[in-house]
């Protein structure tokens, strides 16, 4: 038997190891050793070098509005979990209860949980957080002559 | 499943969902509604007191407890919260900011302090905890077009971040060690195994440190003066009060039900030094704070080494003073924060010079102060003078059986006469500095002035009668 046998295993995800973190030095420093030197000027750095210039930064602007909403949905998104582990279990806990399941508070425990769920939605929608822009600052509508 | 067990919880989590509809759709009447949701928080409180309550019931498969000591603290809880909606609807930021969502979530992280007296699971407590800690992020920077209450929201985050990390950290020890989280099941799954007890020792560090937050214990005591000057005034008097009786309740709790390191028994040194560290830094720390909401960040940790002090010390005397160090300290404390709500400048911040000369400019606001500072301090015949009394008989006794408890009575009295300067301090610029020329009369709004009263008589009631609140805590014990 080898004496290494049992280190076998080791050696090799060690050996692994080395040759990733020796591969990634290289890839990063080899190019700036020995590649070509980079020239900067306005044309060069353009996000796209050939083509008609740019008139607008790269990075897209998007409105902050889209937290919130974002925010919601994450929100009402999340919720849906707890539904599945409790749809999951449906089938068994809907039984009566002499036959191992709850009954009707099986259907009523969803139903309040969803009841306050309804009562954050009703919140968000009546503190307009689901308008995009809010009553205040719209612009008033010109009556019709 | 009996859901009645819930009952308390359940109205207010009701009320705080109500009252967050209900602004929505009236929001010409914010103010009405949040005066609505204080009397309804008080309504519970009342009506509770007639409910009969089934004698140690379970629920969740035992992670939820419902007995005695849950009960009275649920009541404690729910008058603390009604005190601060009170104060709340009568400070001018709060007032102009409007709306219901602050009512709201004090209300939302009551029921989450409530449920935090019955939990008897880790998981169940780790829900509860985040539950009023979350609620309390928002809580504190709710004044979000002041600088200084986004730093103290900024810095109550990612310190509660960093706990609740912990606290989950060792929650995973925890379980490895004892194969359960139910606090029933922890004490007879660590006997007779030394490995088992190594890991669950190193989890429960953990674990406390992620409590420790909450108490402003000392390796996490770090938030709490920022947190306190530049929260809104409301929001630091309930996490000076509820939150830190909620996080001592929950202490009390690992201690009665034995989960406790086995190593912890014979002499609870960590429990001890953390104790002597918690009591001198709050001591000392406090020396050269001219805010006075700040100073009552560093009388809070002070107050909190008091508490771990009397948990250290244990004995039924031991955990029957810190349930009594408890509710008179939560008088005194919202009797300070109620002054602070009304004289506090625009910017919700106090230092020194808006108190001075508050005898002529308020009796009754410098009458109140007076009484809580000197209840802070510990001065008879108020609440603030047993409680210190009844924590340090405690340490006595205990000292008799272990005399290294004589070192930390010692610390304990270094650190109350220390404190006595800062408190003193404040009361010399309110009664004996000369009100500045421009500074009018104050008037008291009635909301104000019926949370003052309440406290003032708490305060002296418990100070010349402690019999009642005593034998209560006692038969809490059991």
């Amino acid at each position: 038997m080898h004496p290494l046998e049992h280190f076998w295993p080791f050696i090799a995800f060690g050996a692994m190891v080395v040759a990733a973190i020796g591969f990634s030095i290289i890839a990063v420093t080899f190019p700036s050793i020995l590649g070509p030197r980079k020239t900067h000027n306005e044309i060069k750095d353009s996000a796209y070098e050939c083509g008609l210039p740019a008139t607008t930064g790269t990075p897209a602007r998007f409105s902050v509005k889209f937290y919130v909403v974002a925010m919601l949905f994450i929100l009402f998104d999340i919720e849906v979990v707890f539904l599945i582990a409790w749809g999951v279990l449906y089938r068994k806990l809907i039984k009566p209860e002499g036959a191992g399941g709850l009954g009707w508070a099986a259907l009523a425990v969803a139903v309040i949980f969803l009841l306050i769920l309804e009562a954050g939605h009703i919140y968000a929608w009546r503190s307009g957080a689901l308008d995009w822009a809010s009553w205040r600052s719209r612009p008033q509508q010109e009556p019709r002559a | 499943m009996a859901f009645y067990v819930l009952q308390m919880e359940i109205a207010v989590v009701v009320l705080a969902v109500l009252g967050l509809l209900a602004g929505a759709f009236w929001p010409k009447h914010t103010s009405l509604i949040r005066r609505g949701l204080a009397e309804g928080a008080l309504v519970v409180l009342v009506a509770s007191l007639f409910l009969v309550f089934p004698q140690h019931h379970a629920l969740f498969g035992g992670a939820y407890v419902l007995d005695r000591f849950a009960i009275v603290f649920k009541q404690v809880l729910l008058g603390a919260a009604a005190l601060v909606l009170l104060l709340a609807d009568a400070h001018e930021p709060l007032r102009k900011q409007g709306g219901t969502e602050f009512a709201a979530l004090v209300l939302l992280a009551t029921a989450g302090m409530m449920l935090l007296t019955s939990a008897n699971d880790f998981i169940f407590l780790f829900v509860a905890l985040e539950l009023v800690t979350i609620t309390f992020y928002v809580l504190n920077s709710f004044l979000r077009g002041e600088s200084r209450a986004l730093e103290a929201g900024l810095k109550y985050l990612v310190l509660g971040a960093l706990s609740a990390g912990f606290m989950a950290y060792g929650l995973a020890y925890v379980f490895g060690a004892a194969d359960s989280l139910n606090f029933g099941d922890i004490h007879h799954a660590l006997h007779d195994d030394k490995t088992a007890q190594g890991i669950y020792l190193f989890g429960f560090a953990l674990v406390l440190l992620g409590l420790g937050f909450k108490l402003a214990m000392v390796p996490m005591q770090i938030w709490a003066p920022d947190v306190y000057q530049g929260a809104p005034t409301p929001a630091a008097a309930f996490l000076a009060s509820g939150s830190k009786i909620a996080g001592f309740v929950v202490l009390l709790r690992l201690v009665f039900a034995d989960v406790f390191p086995p190593a912890w028994e014979a002499q609870p040194v960590v429990l001890m030094a953390l104790a002597a560290l918690t009591l001198l830094y709050g001591a000392l720390g406090g020396l050269a704070q001219t805010d006075v909401k700040r100073l009552l960040g560093y009388s809070s940790i002070a107050n909190a080494g008091f508490l771990l002090l009397g948990i250290a010390a244990g004995g039924d005397f031991g955990h029957a003073a810190v349930i009594y160090y408890l509710v008179q300290y939560l008088f005194a404390v919202i009797a300070v924060f109620a002054v602070l709500t009304v004289v506090a400048n625009a910017h919700d911040t106090a230092d020194r010079h808006t108190l001075m000369g508050l005898h002529r400019r308020s009796p009754l606001l410098a009458l109140a102060l007076l009484l809580a500072m000197l209840s802070l301090a510990g001065v008879p015949p108020l609440g603030g003078a047993l409680g210190k009394f009844f924590v340090l008989v405690a340490t006595v006794m205990r000292a008799r059986i272990d005399p290294a408890f004589y070192a930390l009575a010692g610390v304990a009295i270094v650190g109350a006469v220390i404190a006595l300067f800062y408190y003193l301090r404040v009361l010399r610029g309110a009664w004996a500095d000369p009100a500045p020329d421009a500074a009018a009369r104050i008037t008291v709004p009635w909301t104000v002035r019926v949370v003052l009263y309440i406290c003032m008589a708490g305060m002296l009631f418990l100070g010349i009668w402690p019999q009642p609140l005593l034998a209560l805590a006692t038969r809490c014990l059991h």
